[in-house]
C-alpha cells in the first residue's frame, strides 16, 4: 500500500488487520500519535485523513491506501510552531500532554472548516477528545485565541 | 524585592516537546530485537488454581517464552506498604487482575493469540464483594488470617487494619447539642483515567547485571526498590528512566508493568515491551477506594458543632496497596476544616475480591470531603441556616485544632476561601431553587482541608542537585515526577528566581534512578513544598558558592558582586565574569560549582490509640467551591453552569499552573458527582471501557473562575502549599449540594446520574417520603 503522511509518500507491505495507528507508530515511527483506548472512545489517536479527523485506532492501514494523512509531526514545518501549538503553550492548555497531539489536530481540522467558531462550536469540535488534566477551559481559550487571529503573551 | 519568576505566568518547560509530539512516553520507546509481552489474567475473582497448562502456547510459532509461577519460584511478593501481592499467582486468585502467566512473543499479536492457548483448571471459591460481609467473622478468608491485626469479632483474613481517633468527651459534646444529625454516606469505585495506558520497555545487560527500564512512575526510587526486592536484585541493578508521563492521579503510584518487564528482560535475554490495554488496566490496576461513612454530629441551634462521631469502612479490594493509609486519611480528615471539640472515630480497611484500591487524587480525603460536606449541608438544612454561614461559623482559624490534635499556627485560609468564593460568585445567602427557561437552578457550596506531604512521622524528603555547566547553564537533577501537574516548571522558576538567571538557562536532567536522587513521590500534594524547597535550598547554596568563587578569583568582597542574567558583575565597574567561565575555573581548582538541597521536615507519628499528635502534617491546603447547576425536570440531567474555586495555596508560584490544577480538579469532581462509577459486581467489572465508564468531555465543562487565597506563610518555598489534590476535593459535594438546593433531594451516594435524579424527582412529586438512594 502507498500513503502520504505529512507530505511524504510511503510504500509499505502490511497485514490486512494492521491498524493505521500501528503503521504510523511501529512502522513509520511517528510516535506523536498516541493510543489511549484502542476503541475510538478517547480521541487520543486522532489524525487528519484527507482533511477529516479520524481515530487512527479504528482505521485499518489498508483503508488509508492512497490517502493523505497529517499527524502531529506534520502540523508545522520542522523547527517551527503552528499558531495553535504556540497558543497551547502560552495559554497553559498542556499538562500531561498525552491528549495534546489529538486535540491539536481536531482543532486544526475545525479551524480549516470554520475559521471563526463560537465557543460552543469549539467545544463541539473537540468533544471527541478526552483530556483528564485541564478541565478543557484553557484548551478552548487557546483555540479561541487562534481563531480570533491574535496572540496573547504571558504577563 | 519583586519576584521575576515566582508568582508569574510561566510557560511549562516541557510544553514545546508535548505540542510537537516529540515528548516520549513509555510506549514510545522501541529497542532493537524487542519481544512483546502479554499477561494472562484471572478467569475468576476468587478461585483455587489447580493447574495452568502453557505447553500449547509455548509451541506456537513466534512465542519466545511462556511462564507461570512454577517457573519462577524465587520471585517475591510486592506492594507499597504490605508485600501481599504476587507477581504471578501461585495457589489462588483474589481478583480479576491477578496474573497467571506471561507470554513473550515476536509480535504483540502472537503474544495475544498465545494467551488463548493457555488452559487454566480452577475451583471457584465464594466471591466476597461487599466489605461489610468481608468483615464478618465467618466469611471466607481472602488472605491468610493474621490474628495480631484483628479486632475482636471481626474477620482475621479480611480485615487489613483499623485506626482510631479520639479527643474530648463525647457524652459532654452530645449533651451540649440541640440537634443530632446522623447519616450514612457512600462513595463508589472510581477509575483515574490517566490518558496514557500503563506500558514499559526494559532491557537487561548481562555484563553489568543492570536491568534498565523506561516506564512511568510517580516515585522512581520506591518502584526501583520494590522491583529489586521482588526479583532478588540489588537496588542498583534496577535502573528506571522516567519517560514523559501521560497523567497519573495516583494510578502510577503502584507497580504496574515494572516487575514483569524486568523479569522477562532477564529471563529472555532480549529487550521487552509490555503495553496494557485500557480494559486490562481498568480491571487490573488500583481504583479509588469505595468508602462508607457513618456520621453522628451534634450541633447547637446557633450552628456550633459540639461533637462528631465517625465510622469509616474502606474496601481496599484484593490487595493492600496504600489502602491502610488511604482509609485512615479518610478518618483523620473526617470532620473537615471545622472546629470540633469532641470527636471519636474508627476506620476499618477491608479486603474483598474487588479490584484492589490504592491512591487516587485526594487519597481518602476526597471521599471524606464528599461525606463531611454532605453532612454539613444536612446540618444547615436541619437548622434552617445558610450553608456558607454554617461553614464560616465553624471554620478553622489560627489556633484551631485538627482532628489529629495539631494546633494550626500558620497559613489557615479557610475563612478567606469562603469569603472570596462567595464574593466572586455573587453568592446570595439563603438562595433557594429558581426556575429559568423551564429548568431548575440551584447553588451549592463545599469546603475542604488536606494535609500536604506524607506526614504522620513517615520519612519524607526530597533532594535536588544543581550545577553550573561550562556553558553557563544551571543543570537541575531532581527525580520529582512531572505527571502533568508542572513540578519541573515550578522547580525551574525557583532556581531562576534565586540565581536571577533567565529561565531558558535552567535545564532539567531527565528523572533517572541512577543520576537523580530521591525526591519522594509525586503524591500527597507534596512536590511544590518538598522538591520546591529542595531546589530553593540547593540554589541558595549554589549562589553562595558562586559568590565565594568570584571573590577568590577577583580578590574582592562578596557585597561588591551582583549575580544576574548568568554573569557575576563587579558592581560599579565593567568587570564581569560569566557563570560558565567561573564554573570552568572552579572545576579546574577542584571545587566545582555544584550544590545540593535536601528538605526533610519533621512530623510526628500520631498516638495509635487516639490518632493525636503535635505536628502531623507540614501544611494544610484549604479550598472552597461554589457551584451553580441547572436541572432538566424531564430528563433528570444536571448541567453544571458555573464553579468558582478559591484555593488557599499559601503563595502562588505559577498562576497558569494553579488555574490548570483548579480547573482540572473541578472537572474531575464534576465527573465524580454526575457520571463516574466503576461498576464491580461479584468482583467483575462490567464497564471497563470509556463508553461505559464516562468522564467529562468539553461539552460538560462549566464556566470556571479561580480566585487564589495567599497567606504567604506556609512551609513551602516562598510560603507556598500544594494544590494538586485539594483542587478536586470540594468539587463533587459543591455540585451535589447545588442539586439539593435546586430540587430538595439529598443524595448520599454518587454519581447522581440522570436516571437516579429523575426517579427521585418523580418519587418526591408523588410524595413518597424518602428519596434519592
Amino acid at each position: 500500500m502507498t500513503l502520504k503522511v505529512n507530505g511524504k509518500e510511503y510504500t509499505r507491505e502490511v497485514e490486512a488487520a494492521t491498524r493505521l495507528i500501528d503503521l504510523l507508530r511501529d512502522e513509520l515511527r511517528l510516535v506523536g500519535t498516541k493510543e489511549g483506548c484502542g476503541k475510538g472512545e478517547c480521541g487520543t489517536c486522532t489524525v487528519i485523513m484527507d482533511g477529516k479527523t479520524v481515530n487512527s485506532c479504528l482505521v485499518l492501514a489498508p483503508q488509508a491506501n492512497g490517502r493523505e494523512i497529517v499527524t502531529i509531526e506534520g502540523l508545522a514545518p520542522e523547527g517551527k510552531l503552528h499558531p495553535l501549538q504556540e497558543a497551547f503553550i502560552k495559554k497553559g492548555a498542556v499538562q500531561c500532554g498525552y491528549c495534546t497531539p489529538g486535540i491539536l489536530l481536531s482543532a486544526q481540522s475545525l479551524l480549516e472548516k470554520n475559521p471563526h467558531p463560537s465557543r460552543d462550536e469549539i467545544k463541539e469540535g473537540i468533544a471527541g477528545n478526552i483530556c483528564r488534566c485541564t478541565g478543557y477551559k484553557k484548551i478552548v481559550e487557546a483555540i479561541e485565541t487562534v481563531s480570533e487571529g491574535r496572540e496573547e503573551h504571558a504577563e | 524585592m519583586r519576584n521575576k519568576f515566582v508568582g508569574k505566568r510561566v510557560d511549562r518547560v516541557d510544553a514545546r516537546d508535548k505540542v510537537t509530539g516529540k515528548a516520549l512516553y513509555s510506549a514510545d520507546y522501541y529497542l532493537d530485537d524487542m519481544v512483546h509481552l502479554k499477561v494472562l489474567r484471572a478467569p475468576h475473582p476468587h478461585a483455587r488454581i489447580k493447574s495452568i497448562d502453557v505447553s500449547q502456547a509455548r509451541n506456537m510459532p513466534g512465542v519466545v517464552m511462556a511462564i507461570t509461577a512454577e517457573d519462577v519460584p524465587w520471585v517475591k511478593n510486592f506492594g507499597m506498604i504490605f508485600k501481599d501481592q504476587e507477581v504471578l499467582v501461585r495457589e489462588k486468585t483474589r481478583y480479576m487482575g491477578d496474573a497467571l502467566a506471561i507470554v513473550a512473543a515476536e509480535t504483540e499479536s502472537i503474544a495475544r493469540q498465545a494467551l488463548e492457548l493457555i488452559e487454566v483448571d480452577y475451583e471457584p471459591l465464594p466471591v466476597i464483594s461487599d466489605p461489610l460481609q468481608a468483615m464478618e467473622k465467618d466469611t471466607t478468608y481472602i488472605h491468610e488470617p493474621r490474628e495480631e491485626n484483628c479486632e475482636p469479632g471481626l474477620n482475621p483474613g479480611n480485615l487489613l487494619c483499623s485506626h482510631r481517633l479520639e479527643r474530648g468527651d463525647m457524652e459532654k459534646g452530645f449533651a451540649e447539642a440541640d440537634h443530632v444529625v446522623e447519616n450514612e454516606i457512600r462513595t463508589p469505585h472510581l477509575e483515574h483515567v490517566a490518558l496514557q495506558p500503563e506500558a514499559g520497555v526494559a532491557r537487561y545487560d548481562k555484563e553489568s547485571g543492570v536491568c534498565t527500564m523506561w516506564a512511568a512512575t510517580q516515585w522512581l526510587h520506591d518502584i526501583q526498590a520494590d522491583v529489586a526486592q521482588a526479583l532478588n536484585l540489588k537496588t542498583e541493578q534496577v535502573q528506571i528512566i522516567q519517560p514523559a508521563i501521560g497523567g497519573a492521579f495516583g494510578k502510577r503510584e503502584d507497580v504496574s508493568v515494572h516487575i514483569i518487564i524486568a523479569l522477562m528482560a532477564i529471563l529472555t535475554g532480549r529487550p521487552v515491551k509490555l503495553e496494557m490495554t485500557r480494559e486490562e488496566l481498568m480491571i487490573t490496576q488500583n481504583k479509588r477506594h469505595p468508602i462508607i461513612f457513618r456520621y453522628r454530629t451534634g450541633v447547637k441551634n446557633d450552628g456550633t458543632i459540639t461533637a462528631w462521631e465517625a465510622e469509616v469502612i474502606g474496601d481496599t479490594g484484593a490487595y493492600a496497596s496504600t489502602g491502610s493509609a488511604v482509609v485512615h486519611q479518610a478518618l483523620y480528615m473526617c470532620t473537615g476544616p471545622y472546629n470540633v471539640p469532641h470527636l471519636k472515630g474508627v476506620s476499618y480497611t477491608v479486603y474483598t475480591n474487588n479490584t484492589y484500591a490504592g491512591a487516587m487524587r485526594g487519597f481518602g480525603a476526597t471521599q471524606a470531603a464528599f461525606a463531611y460536606e454532605t453532612q454539613m449541608d444536612c446540618i444547615a438544612a436541619e437548622l434552617g441556616m445558610d450553608p456558607v454561614e454554617l461553614r464560616r461559623k465553624n471554620a478553622y482559624e489560627l489556633g484551631s485544632i485538627t482532628p489529629n490534635g495539631q494546633v494550626l499556627t500558620t497559613s489557615v485560609g479557610i475563612r478567606e476561601t469562603l469569603e472570596k468564593a462567595a464574593q466572586a460568585f455573587g453568592y446570595q445567602p439563603g438562595q433557594t431553587s429558581r426556575e429559568v427557561d423551564g429548568k431548575l437552578r440551584g447553588v451549592g457550596v463545599a469546603s475542604s482541608m488536606f494535609g500536604c506531604g506524607y506526614g504522620e512521622g513517615f520519612p519524607d524528603h526530597s533532594i535536588a542537585d544543581l550545577e553550573v555547566t561550562d556553558e553557563g547553564k544551571i543543570l537541575v537533577r531532581s527525580a520529582a515526577a512531572d505527571v502533568g501537574q508542572g513540578v519541573l516548571t515550578i522547580v525551574c522558576q525557583i532556581v531562576a528566581e534565586v540565581l536571577d538567571i533567565p529561565l531558558d538557562l535552567v535545564e532539567m536532567a531527565p528523572g533517572d534512578t541512577h543520576t537523580t536522587r530521591n525526591a519522594g513521590s509525586t503524591s500527597a500534594t507534596r512536590q511544590t513544598i518538598f522538591s520546591g524547597n529542595a531546589a530553593k535550598l540547593a540554589a541558595e547554596e549554589l549562589l553562595g558558592k558562586i559568590y565565594h568563587r568570584a571573590s577568590l578569583e577577583l580578590a574582592k568582597h562578596h557585597p561588591q558582586f551582583l549575580v544576574r542574567d548568568g554573569e557575576v558583575i563587579l558592581q560599579g565597574t565593567e568587570t564581569r565574569i560569566s557563570l560558565g567561565e567561573l564554573a570552568r575555573i572552579a572545576r579546574e581548582k577542584g571545587d566545582p560549582l555544584q550544590a545540593e538541597g535536601c528538605y526533610f521536615p519533621r512530623t510526628d507519628v500520631p498516638d495509635p490509640a487516639t490518632g493525636q499528635g503535635d505536628l502531623v502534617y507540614v501544611a494544610y491546603t484549604f479550598n472552597t467551591h461554589i457551584a451553580e447547576v441547572e436541572i432538566d425536570k424531564y430528563t433528570g440531567e444536571t448541567r453544571v453552569l458555573r464553579v468558582v474555586a478559591a484555593p488557599d495555596v499559601g503563595r502562588v508560584i505559577n498562576l497558569t499552573g494553579l488555574e490548570g490544577q483548579s480547573e482540572g480538579g473541578t472537572v474531575m469532581g464534576l465527573g465524580m458527582a454526575l457520571m463516574e462509577k466503576q461498576v464491580i459486581q461479584e468482583g467483575i467489572t462490567i464497564n471497563a471501557d470509556l463508553s461505559t465508564y464516562l468522564v467529562p468531555t468539553s461539552m460538560d465543562m462549566p464556566e470556571m473562575e479561580t480566585v487564589p487565597v495567599e497567606s504567604g506563610d506556609a512551609a513551602g518555598p516562598y510560603g507556598a502549599k500544594g494544590i494538586g489534590e485539594p483542587a478536586l476535593l470540594p468539587a463533587a459535594p459543591a455540585i451535589t449540594n447545588a442539586i439539593y438546593n435546586a430540587t430538595g433531594i439529598r443524595f448520599f451516594q454518587i454519581p447522581v446520574t440522570p436516571d437516579r435524579l429523575l426517579s427521585a424527582m418523580q418519587a418526591r412529586d408523588k410524595k413518597i417520603p424518602k428519596e434519592g438512594d
